[in-house]
């Protein structure tokens, strides 16, 4: 695969999994952007950039999954942060359910030789 | 010391895109963003290096797409099914129908009640408010008395009285249509 190839494949499948990347990133508890940002940039598959992270959360918010409130820690600039709400764990459980499924799958896909005999079969 | 004209022309750039939302949504965007921006730069030259504003702009990309992101979701949520864009214009085609029509018609009776008051001090006996049917009713008319009973009651103070609903009428429908108008921008 082309290096540009391979990039266009890599963005299909963060924005396909960002959802789940966000709300995972939640699990441990309320969050501000900033540091959620540098937390999925240690990530090469999902570093993504501050255009694309705050309208995620607006509509993640709008959507009932995240939960965001104004907070200042002593002098420090207040920060905004998101945790998730009982509909946004819910929402967690079903995609990384998915998400499994789906890589287990893969997975399977890759580790086995289909020949034509097993697909006519439906093995 | 970090310049700040760049963030600040982003963030007035960005608030002219966000303008399509109501205040305080817009204003809690760019209160985000703005945190986030001058917290990254107080966080670089905390450590004693120049933050490079350029590229930490450059990460929100233009205000515009960044707004357009923002106004997207929050305006209209995710598409909906086909059959209901449908409903959509329907919707739509009211709210311009009665945007004009509300137009037309409050700036229409501010300009006859100003015609009146003119007309009053112009012709003096045949515009007036009449009272008829012995006090049970009041005619304005252009042509005279309507009847040979009837009284006129209000006399030269239908001028004033004639300007002053006018005013309040041109007002009024200026101020509906203003609503009307960010109704509209909501729907469309």
């Amino acid at each position: 695969m082309a290096p540009d190839e391979q990039e266009k494949w890599q963005i299909q499948l963060r924005k396909g999994a960002l959802e789940l990347v966000i709300l995972a990133s939640l699990r441990g508890g309320a969050v501000y952007g900033l540091a959620l940002l540098r937390h999925l940039q240690r990530f090469p598959t999902t570093a993504i950039t501050e255009g694309t992270l705050y309208p995620l959360l607006d509509r993640l918010k709008r959507d009932g999954l995240l939960d965001a409130n104004w907070m200042q820690e002593g002098e420090e600039r207040p920060r905004k942060y998101y945790e998730l709400t009982a509909k946004g764990k819910q929402k967690l459980s079903t995609l990384m359910r998915a998400w499994r499924q789906s890589v287990t799958d893969i997975e399977s896909l890759l580790a086995t030789k289909a020949s034509a005999e097993h697909i006519n079969r439906g093995d | 010391m970090t310049s700040h004209h760049p963030i600040r022309r982003y963030v007035d750039a960005l608030a002219l895109h966000l303008r399509k939302l109501d205040k305080a949504d817009a204003a809690e965007v760019i209160r985000e963003i703005e945190s986030h921006i001058h917290e990254v730069i107080e966080q670089t030259e905390a450590r004693g290096e120049v933050p490079d504003v350029d590229a930490l702009l450059q990460g929100f990309g233009l205000p515009e797409m960044l707004a357009a992101q923002y106004v997207a979701h929050i305006r209209t949520g995710a598409p909906p099914p086909a059959g209901f864009r449908v409903v959509q214009r329907v919707t739509q085609t009211v709210t311009r129908g009665l945007y004009y029509s509300m137009g037309a018609f409050g700036y229409s009776v501010a300009i006859a009640l100003l015609l009146l008051a003119v007309a009053k001090l112009w012709q003096p006996s045949l515009v007036g408010a009449w009272s008829i049917n012995g006090g049970h009713s009041v005619a304005i008319t252009w042509s005279g008395s309507p009847y040979q009973d009837a009284k006129e009651i209000l006399g030269y103070w239908l001028v004033p009285i004639a300007l002053l609903v006018s005013t309040w009428c041109a007002v009024l429908t200026h101020r509906v249509m203003r609503i009307l108008q960010v109704l509209r921008r909501g729907l469309t």
